[in-house]
């Protein structure tokens, strides 16, 4: 089956003071028809970079895509003109935003917004794209969708404005939705909502979803597979019940410590010491080396490739590890709640 | 060390143009903190947790009900002129991007409540920087570096070692790792971990991320549209919860367990407008356990069984944990 | 030393000469404004001629070997009148800018900061901003007569109102900043507050405004003279002398040129130098 997108080998080059430097290096990642891939990483993993670039908006005369084709339907998006771009985005390709505050006009109607962009596109009347966001409003379940039509951003609470902005990303009814920690700026009773409508819309909609996040929890109820960046690399991929329950990679795994789970053992939090080295840190081998506790001097300096160590569970690293090390997130969730 | 007796905040927001409204942003909020304490105080947008804090930390004022500091009232931010007072309450805000001067270099940042607060002379200032700078684990050389140079947990701790630089008695935490990394979220806590069990310091924890809050916290309030809803010890708050918006927070949290999932159903609705708080109860609109009665009054906080710290302000608090 | 976000390369001892080498134009224009300072404090022993000494035989006459820059309409050597006309123009609008900006800073930044008396003070400078500068002028020249001191306060006066926008924006943004609340937190009065932490994080915006000001002021003091309410035509002013060149401009274009060119260098000169100024304050750059 092909898949809906397909991300080969992606490198983006980032200009910073003075000097331009890799912010991605490499990515390749799949995704299926009616999947939802989770793109994992904290700040200065490159995640959001990866997304904007797919729909051609990094920012010009900043970030570019240097090397690495972007496939969907059949055509390269990183060569694609700004006309083949436009065709695509937002009516095969939506994408949602983390602040929804931002990502609608202030000074126009909700119904004006949504329409704009199906009647320059498809040349509809105003009463046929009407009709269109009306019927996107009704999909993301929001009330009295009639009067939310007539009414400004700023009447609107943040969860309902986001789901305006999911409902003007889906009016055409794309096969891929990327949305870019589309939670973060909600509430956590929100964000759960959200969460719920998102996974509603894979199942009645077919949808494709790209989730780029931070935060595990909602991969865990949402995601199929999930990809983890570090410092502009994959670190780790594969379902997510395989990245959750027996992550290899020593990143993936401090990660998933670091969530203060559902457990009274300790008061202290995990920590993963240190940062994430800055795009323009010269680094020889493994990125993650510096906060790594089973660093070895020697094989973590030469470059390290994205290997699979079982089907559909590829990492990047020197040291395969055995069973007994794998942190067991069942196992902690057994002795909780 | 801190008591909040029938807190109230009101604002006037219009006038001129658009009639004026009244927003209640803290309604009669009444809790206590006891000396030592990690406090936590959790709630959604709009709930008033900030405007409390500000209220308490004297950068803002209250409309109505009194505040005590160690048995002493204190009548709002005039009271603060005294430094004796503004010493013993410190705060960290929300945003490492905005909570330091960027034009003045870190050591100067800590220098200053020093000066302010008449911590010696020159050499005894001096000493007490250094103290500060290896408690957050930086060194010298860092005193003479400014904000932008920093990653916002960086700028966290600076910040953090600027609040407790005289000494405070008490430390307001404003979302303090809201903004920061999963992996930095605990280099942040756990040096407030540290602080308050080796130098003695209360710490009032303001905070939306219930799973950090749980892990952390000695006691916990729970705050819903001005209006404290339940109150009481960590453990007794999230094993037998008795309000149902608590347990609606707690339902909402996403498990990290992929096989369990689809249990956010419980959650209804949205937070109403403040401007528009709902009769009776003001969480009834979005309760599974409203009963008629729930319209009319507004239960006030109650002490849920024999639990001399637990109260919840519902008229069925008994029936929330059983509930579906 | 602490793992830093952004590496610290290492600043060289004479920042500023590497600054220096890697911009031209902000060589050439300091280079250009010594030179006018220079030539404006020394002007009676470097000015080859009298400035005020008229000549029928050598009027309006190109730039030769006798005459520097030429001669203008009334047979004054330009370059001699330049060199004199420095002190006046600089004078008037240095003076004039200097007191707009600071009164006009105080008033932005104490209305941004004291919200009580935002409202008022805000009426009162639209009021100051809905004359147009030449009314002030006349103004300012009817209760000090006409003059120096006429032009220098006119000049004055009309920048208090648009610097007070200016100021005023910035320290909004800047009064919304949580470490203003932070600065309250460790007891620090509000006038403190306003000199250690409004004042310096706004005045990269007010440096802006101004040296785009002194440009406009220049122009605005030879509008000024020209009206007879300030310098009066024998007298060497810049803009004065541009003019009185309109009257051979068809004839003798570089009588009204070579002061335009004059002004031009040095309005040019201020901004370039003022945006250095801004880039060196700011700790940003300081990396």
């Amino acid at each position: 089956m092909q898949s809906t997108l397909s991300i080969q080998n992606l490198h983006i080059a980032v200009r910073s003071g003075g000097g331009v430097y890799e912010a991605v290096r490499g990515l390749s990642l799949d995704i299926a028809p009616g999947e939802v891939v989770a793109v994992v990483g904290e700040s200065g993993s490159g995640k959001s970079l990866t997304a904007l670039s797919i729909l051609g908006l990094l920012p010009r005369g900043i970030a570019n895509v240097t090397q690495g084709q972007l496939l969907f339907g059949g055509k390269d998006l990183a060569k694609a003109s700004p006309s083949g771009l436009d065709s695509v985005r937002g009516s095969d390709i939506g994408m949602v935003f983390q602040e929804p505050l931002s990502a609608l006009n202030p000074v126009v109607r909700i119904g004006a917004q949504m329409t704009e962009g199906v009647r320059i596109r498809r040349g509809l009347s105003a009463k046929d794209a009407q009709a269109m966001a009306l019927a996107a409003l009704k999909k993301v379940r929001i009330s009295d969708p009639e009067r939310r039509l007539q009414q400004y951003p700023h009447e609107l609470s943040g969860g309902m404005r986001q789901r305006v902005v999911i409902a003007m990303a889906l009016i055409s009814s794309p096969k891929l939705l990327i949305a870019d920690e589309p939670t973060t700026a909600l509430d956590v009773t929100i964000q759960a909502q959200i969460i719920a409508l998102l996974k509603d819309l894979q199942a009645s909609e077919g949808l494709a979803m790209m989730l780029i996040t931070h935060d595990l929890g909602i991969v865990a109820q949402i995601a199929n597979r999930v990809f983890v960046m570090y410092a502009g690399e994959i670190v780790e991929s594969g379902s997510v019940e395989t990245i959750l329950g027996a992550p290899r990679h020593p990143y993936t795994k401090g990660l998933l410590s670091c969530v203060p789970e559902l457990s009274f053992d300790s008061r202290r939090l995990n920590v993963i010491p240190g940062t994430m080295p800055a795009i323009s840190a010269p680094m020889f081998g493994c990125r993650f080396k510096t906060r790594c506790d089973l660093y070895r001097p020697g094989a973590c300096d030469a470059p390290v490739a994205l290997r699979p160590i079982a089907p559909d569970h590829d990492f990047r690293c020197t040291q395969p590890f055995a069973g007994a090390d794998a942190y067991d997130v069942k196992a902690a969730h057994a002795s909780a709640v | 060390m801190l008591r909040l007796s029938d807190l109230s905040r009101s604002f006037r927001v219009g006038g001129g143009f658009l009639p004026a409204k009244t927003l209640v942003a803290v309604d009669q909020v009444s809790f206590d903190v006891a000396p030592g304490e990690f406090f936590s105080l959790v709630g959604e947008s709009g709930c008033g947790k900030s405007t409390l804090a500000r209220i308490i930390c004297g950068l803002d004022s209250a409309t109505s009900g009194q505040m005590f500091i160690d048995g002493q009232p204190v009548a709002g931010p005039a009271a603060f002129k005294s430094m004796a007072l503004r010493r013993k309450i410190q705060m960290v805000f929300q945003d490492p991007y905005s909570s330091l001067n960027p034009r003045m270099k870190i050591g100067d940042v800590l220098r200053e409540p020093l000066v302010q607060f008449g911590w010696g002379d020159s050499a005894k200032v001096e000493a007490r920087v250094a103290e500060l700078i290896s408690l957050i684990g930086f060194s010298r050389g860092d005193l003479e570096r400014y904000p932008h140079q920093f990653s916002g947990g960086q700028r966290q701790r600076i910040a953090i070692a600027r609040a407790l630089a005289a000494g405070p008695e008490l430390l307001v935490c404003d979302e303090p790792v809201s903004a920061l990394d999963v992996s930095i979220k605990g280099q942040i806590i756990n040096l407030l971990l540290d602080i308050q069990e080796s130098l003695g310091v209360t710490i009032l924890f303001i905070s939306h991320d219930l799973s950090l809050v749980q892990k952390v916290s000695d006691k916990v309030g729970v705050m819903y549209l001005g209006k404290l809803v339940e109150v009481g010890t960590a453990r007794e708050l999230f094993d037998a919860p008795k309000h149902p918006y608590t347990r609606m927070l707690i339902d909402s949290i996403p498990s990290l367990d992929p096989s369990r999932r689809g249990r956010e159903g419980a959650v209804i609705g949205e937070v109403p407008s403040p401007f528009a708080i709902p009769s009776g109860c003001r969480f009834h609109d979005r309760c599974l356990l409203a009963a008629p009665a729930c319209t009319a009054a507004e239960p006030a906080l109650e002490a849920c069984g024999k639990s001399a710290s637990h109260a919840s302000a519902c008229f069925r608090k008994d029936e929330v944990l059983a509930a579906v | 030393m602490t793992e830093l976000v952004q590496p610290a390369r290492r600043v060289i001892d004479m920042p500023f000469l590497r600054t220096l080498a890697r911009d031209p134009m902000l060589l050439f224009s300091i280079l250009f404004l010594v030179a006018a300072i220079v030539g404006m404090v020394f002007a009676e022993w470097l000015a080859p001629y009298d400035p005020l000494r008229t000549s029928l035989r050598f009027r309006a006459r190109l730039p030769s070997a006798e005459f520097l820059l030429g001669t203008d309409e009334q047979g004054r050597d330009i370059l001699s009148r330049i060199l004199f006309g420095f002190r006046l123009t600089l004078l008037t609008s240095i003076a004039g800018l200097t007191i707009g900006v600071v009164t006009g800073s105080f008033i932005g930044l104490f209305a941004a900061y004291f919200r009580k008396i935002d409202m008022p003070l805000m009426r009162l400078i639209d009021i100051i901003l809905s004359f147009p500068s030449i009314l002030i002028g006349l103004g300012v020249a009817s209760a000090t007569g006409a003059g120096t001191l006429g032009i220098i306060l006119a000049l004055g006066i009309s920048t208090i109102g648009p610097c007070a926008r200016v100021a005023r924006s910035a320290a909004l943004g800047v009064v919304s900043m949580e470490y203003i609340s932070g600065a309250k937190m460790v007891g620090l009065g509000d006038l403190q507050i306003l000199a250690r932490y409004v004042l310096p994080n706004c005045i990269s915006s007010i440096i802006v405004y101004a040296t785009l000001r002194f440009g406009q002021l220049v122009l605005l003091g030879a509008s000024l003279s020209f009206l007879g309410l300030g310098v009066s035509p024998p007298t060497p002013e810049l803009g004065v002398m541009v003019s009185q060149g309109r009257s051979v401009l068809f004839t003798a274009p570089h009588v009204a040129i070579i002061p335009s060119v004059a002004i031009l260098l040095l309005v040019l000169s201020f901004n370039v130098i003022g945006d250095a100024v801004r880039d060196a304050l700011d700790p940003r750059m300081k990396v």
